[in-house]
């Protein structure tokens, strides 16, 4: 379905946008904004926006 | 000297600005809707039935317009689930809602078309753009116009001198209308009246939007027009092309007619509940951090809209309750915003409580593309508020306000009549 690697095994989060519900899962990543499938949300940069409503990374809370 | 906003006088009120007008003016009733939700809160979280058949109250939207059921959709959960679900749960509704006054906008397209023309502005309402073009360029200089009037003073119409002028003339000016010119383009868009008055109004905002766009298209300004002109919007084989002239007619008049209306309501909604709190207006006074959490649990606990609809696509089966293909779906954003498996004490309004998602404005892809501009002028108008109009306090020689609008759509207070000492900025 994806092609996100886990070599850490750890179970994959879902992160939703505050303002518009959007929600980020961990092993789809966001390929149309250039956010691999499996990147970790610590790993995505400071200044990626929610793809919905352009709500800063900050909005977002683990579900 | 007004140069960047609209001075609003009483004669101005009418149908524009007075939200009781403007729900009698759509035929809509004008009950509280809390006052009859509440017998809903403890039920099934989804319905089948007209929301307004539910509350006891007379019909406001026009679901049948469509031959299908109608469901009530209460629960936060099941709120989300549809707003999150738009392939189950479309805006076709708005085919027959917006689509005739307003051709094709983001209200009613769906899927890519709709991703594709949302893409173009949505660079111009995200959070760096609204806390920093429009708040710089537009916000700030028309708080301080209309904050130097009223301290010219000790007493106002907060509604009509505030929540009323301030949206209306940052979206106006952001586009690049002249605030000598946003009251009147404003009523012309608004399109009330006879069959021969709408269509007048019609053409004369179309005049001035096309004139507005020609001298745009051949002289760039730093406003919105200058950018929907030059605007490439990506088609389905991916490859870009300009707006055409209709499409940003069409854009301009769906964001000036929303962003000036729904933001007056929401900011005297917001300051109507602060001065029936005075505990809690003082202790955001005294602490600013506590702004947007503030603005966040006002929007949650009255916000101006009730209820949205949605149209569903195919049979489906919601929280146990199965809906066939074309029906109707109303999301109760009024009780999903005060549901007690998400909030204590949710009917309560409290500035101190942790902040959480609502529905105010929407959710998914529909939900409100100017949602951070509505927050960041009412952040601003209420800094503003706090800092200029001392010991403020209702004015005793007018009524109490009154919160009106029609039930399930256009919330607002009638008037905010306030005494204050005014401070020096």
């Amino acid at each position: 379905m994806t092609d996100a690697t886990n070599p850490s095994d750890q179970p994959w989060r879902q992160f939703a946008c505050m303002f518009c519900g959007h929600v980020y899962d961990e092993e789809a990543g966001d390929p149309d904004s250039g956010i691999a499938p499996g990147t970790r949300w610590e790993d995505i940069p400071e200044d990626w926006c929610c793809p919905l409503c352009s709500a800063e990374k900050a909005s977002f809370t683990e579900v | 000297m007004t140069r960047s906003t609209v001075d609003l006088a009483q004669k101005d009120r009418g149908v524009l600005f007075d939200a009781d007008e403007e729900a009698r003016a759509a035929g809509w009733g004008t009950a509280d809707p809390y006052v009859h939700l509440q017998k809903l809160y403890d039920g099934p979280p989804v319905v089948k039935g007209a929301l307004e058949d539910l509350m006891g109250i007379p019909r406001q939207y026009p679901t049948d317009l469509w031959p299908g059921e109608v469901y009530s959709i209460l629960s936060f959960d099941a709120v989300n689930k549809a707003f999150m679900d738009r392939e189950t749960f479309s805006n076709r509704v708005y085919e027959k809602l917006s689509k005739p006054a307003m051709g094709d906008t983001l209200l009613n397209l769906d899927g890519g078309e709709h991703k594709r023309l949302r893409d173009v502005a949505k660079p111009w309402f995200k959070p760096s753009f609204t806390d920093g073009w429009w708040t710089d360029k537009w916000i700030v200089d028309a708080v301080d116009e209309i904050f130097d009037r009223l301290t010219a003073k000790d007493h106002a119409d907060l509604n009509l001198e505030l929540c009323a002028p301030l949206p209306m003339s940052v979206v106006s000016t952001g586009f690049g209308i002249p605030a000598a010119e946003a009251l009147e383009f404003r009523k012309a868009l608004l399109m009330h009246g006879t069959p021969e008055e709408m269509a007048k109004g019609h053409a004369h905002a179309t005049t001035v939007l096309t004139g507005l766009m020609d001298e745009r298209r051949a002289v760039p300004g730093d406003d919105l027009i200058s950018r929907f002109v030059h605007a490439d919007i990506e088609q389905e084989d991916g490859t870009t092309r300009k707006l055409s002239p209709a499409e940003v007619m069409r854009y301009c008049f769906l964001i000036i007619h929303a962003g000036g209306g729904t933001t007056w309501r929401q900011m005297g909604i917001t300051i109507m509940t602060l001065l029936n709190h005075p505990d809690q207006m003082a202790a955001l006074r005294a602490d600013r951090g506590l702004m947007r959490q503030a603005i966040q649990e006002v929007t949650r606990w009255y916000p101006t809209d009730t209820a949205f609809l949605r149209y569903v696509e195919k049979d489906t089966v919601l929280e146990g309750v199965a809906m066939k293909a074309g029906s109707i779906a109303m999301l109760c954003l009024g009780s999903a915003n005060h549901d007690r498996k998400q909030w204590d004490d949710p009917d309560t309004f409290n500035i101190h409580r942790a902040v959480k998602r609502h529905f105010a404005f929407g959710a998914g892809a529909h939900a409100c593309l100017g949602q951070h501009l509505s927050r960041q002028e009412m952040e601003v108008a209420l800094g503003a508020l706090l800092d200029r109009l001392g010991d403020l306090r209702w004015d005793p020689d007018f009524p109490p306000a009154k919160m009106g609008g029609g039930t399930l759509i256009g919330r607002g207070p009638d008037a905010l009549h306030v005494r204050y000492t005014p401070l020096p900025k």
